[in-house]
């Protein structure tokens, strides 16, 4: 007799939540008929109130929010960036992938520091590595299977952090300006270049507490993407924060940035960026070597059931209570 | 010694916060509900730091991730079970782990005794203090436990790290408390380094604003 294969267990197929006001639109027709034919089953909501009920009702491996959500009747404040804040603020290791045509500069910033996974425009194009084109769907399969690839930062026994911090970009007066901002950090800061830090050995990055990349402008060429790339995988161990100008015409350098999952994403742009880098610093500092858990968020928690421990109830029982046994 | 206060946390005081934040599915009562937003006031509110021990947080995960788990029928269900679950450790780790929250983890000492656990079996073997006559009215089993004597250590070690400041062990364990006098009779070390166990929240008056709870205050409970 032959001996038999091992039989394989079906592989349970991801479960994702897509979120988006105008579900007839050809292009979440499209693209919601392309993430299943990937292989993937998927939820389609229509309201942010509709997908904040499906998270507490459901498991879900990832979640895609549009952000502007003006043509839905969802008496709910705010809009996709909203939702993501309060998902992550509930559950961090949730996935979450923004695909928007609306997003604005400060939703840029906003979704990165809210740590989402991915950040997919629609209205994208461009060529694969092998220089093939693509279309924003093929840019958001890519992006979520990216992101469902991700492990979860590992938690590592990482010790006390390393009171020292990398400062890299190509603005000298920038940095120098950073330099005299973080003065009262306690942080012993190293200044290179973009080019230089992304040639330091692993050893020598891991010897960082955290590390600032700021630059008004980062190119979108090779070169800096590859240099940028390796510095910004470092996370969280040290914690990697990014900065550069929000301004419209650096879509793609923003979007680029977003995608690599900085700690935080800082908009030069605005005149309190200083107090905004101080305060990333902080919380760097706090989650090193660890994924950040944001702040709860009171009301959505309420929603969670949990079963409580009938024992530990009863001990607080006054029932049978003496004050002293002696 | 200052006025200063810390208070080592119980595991059973972790549960009652966590179900300030959450809809619990089994149902309270209107004590239960009472003393649960007063110990989630005087977490979020008090000013003086909560520590809760190591091993606290690790009897805090084991009861919560048991809880519930033969409910879940399918794959499904239990993925969200277990999601749910770590979501709200997220939420009390964000306390423990953030310098601006009042709830601080606290590790065992590297260069202190080796394992808690080892002195604890001191308390838990000696017969002047855990006699049957004395406490054959409850259930053996959950008299002064291993967690229960390792808790005493964990108050000693603290009190010992700061030897200027009150400590305070606040639990809702009912047997423990019951304890506590004859432990502090029996050993010096304990009446020294711990000055005060707080359980009984129903003795203080409602309404009252815990956020301004002092050594004085504390001392009142006893």
């Amino acid at each position: 007799m032959q001996p038999q294969p091992p039989s394989q267990a079906p592989v349970e197929p991801k479960r994702l939540l897509l979120m988006d006001d105008e579900p007839t639109s050809t292009l979440i027709s499209h693209a919601e008929r392309r993430i299943r034919a990937a292989g993937y089953n998927v939820d389609l909501v229509t309201t942010m109130g509709e997908a904040i009920a499906a998270f507490h009702r459901h498991y879900y491996d990832l979640i895609i929010l549009d952000i502007d959500m003006s043509q839905s009747s969802d008496p709910s404040a705010g809009d996709g960036v909203t939702v993501l804040q309060q998902l992550m603020a509930l559950y961090h290791q949730s996935q979450v992938v923004l695909f928007s045509g609306a997003g604005t500069v400060a939703h840029w910033f906003a979704a990165s520091s809210a740590h989402c996974a991915g950040y997919v425009a629609k209205d994208e194009s461009g060529q694969d590595a092998a220089g093939a084109p693509q279309d924003s769907i093929d840019r958001l399969l890519q992006s979520i299977a990216r992101a469902l690839d991700s492990e979860p930062p590992a938690r590592r026994d990482t010790g006390p952090m390393p009171p020292t911090l990398l400062l890299a970009g190509n603005d000298p007066a920038l940095r120098s300006d950073v330099q005299a901002q973080l003065a009262q950090s306690g942080l012993a800061i190293s200044d290179y270049s973009l080019d230089e830090a992304a040639a330091l050995s692993d050893e020598t990055l891991a010897t960082f507490g955290v590390v600032l990349l700021l630059q008004h402008e980062f190119n979108t060429r090779q070169r800096t993407r590859q240099a940028l790339a390796r510095l910004l995988s470092l996370s969280p161990h040290p914690h990697v924060i990014a900065g550069c100008d929000g301004r419209n015409e650096l879509r793609d350098s923003i979007l680029y940035l977003a995608n690599q999952r900085p700690f935080r994403l800082i908009n030069l742009s605005q005149t309190n960026w200083p107090d905004q880098l101080q305060a990333a610093v902080s919380e760097a500092q706090i989650w090193y070597g660890r994924a950040e858990i944001v702040a709860t968020h009171a009301d959505a928690l309420r929603r969670v059931e949990i079963t409580l421990p009938a024992d530990y109830l009863a001990a607080w029982s006054s029932e049978g209570e003496s004050s002293d046994v002696e | 010694m200052s006025n200063k206060l810390i208070y080592v946390a119980d595991s059973n005081v972790l549960v009652d916060y966590v179900a300030h934040y959450i809809k619990p599915t089994a149902s309270l009562t209107a004590a239960d509900r009472q003393r649960i937003a007063r110990i989630a006031d005087f977490c979020d509110r008090n000013q003086n730091p909560i520590f809760v021990p190591d091993l606290v947080w690790s009897e805090f995960l084991g009861v919560m991730l048991h809880k519930g788990f033969d409910s879940c029928p399918t794959y499904a269900d239990y993925q969200k079970w277990f999601r749910d679950r770590q979501m709200l450790i997220q939420q009390i780790e964000h306390r423990l782990v953030h310098p601006l929250q009042n709830l601080t983890l606290y590790h065992w000492p590297e260069d202190a005794a080796p394992n808690p656990f080892k002195r604890s079996e001191e308390l838990l073997t000696d017969p002047q203090l855990i006699d049957q006559a004395s406490f054959n009215f409850i259930d053996r089993g959950k008299c002064f436990d291993g967690i229960d004597g390792a808790i005493m250590l964990y108050a000693n070690q603290i009190a010992h790290d700061h030897p200027e400041i009150k400590v305070v062990l606040y639990s809702g364990d009912r047997v423990l408390s019951q304890m506590i006098p004859r432990l502090q009779r029996r050993y010096r070390w304990i009446a020294n380094n711990l000055s005060g166990f707080w359980s009984r929240q129903d003795r203080l008056p409602a309404g009252r604003d815990y956020s301004d709870l002092t050594a004085l205050n504390a001392h009142q409970l006893f």
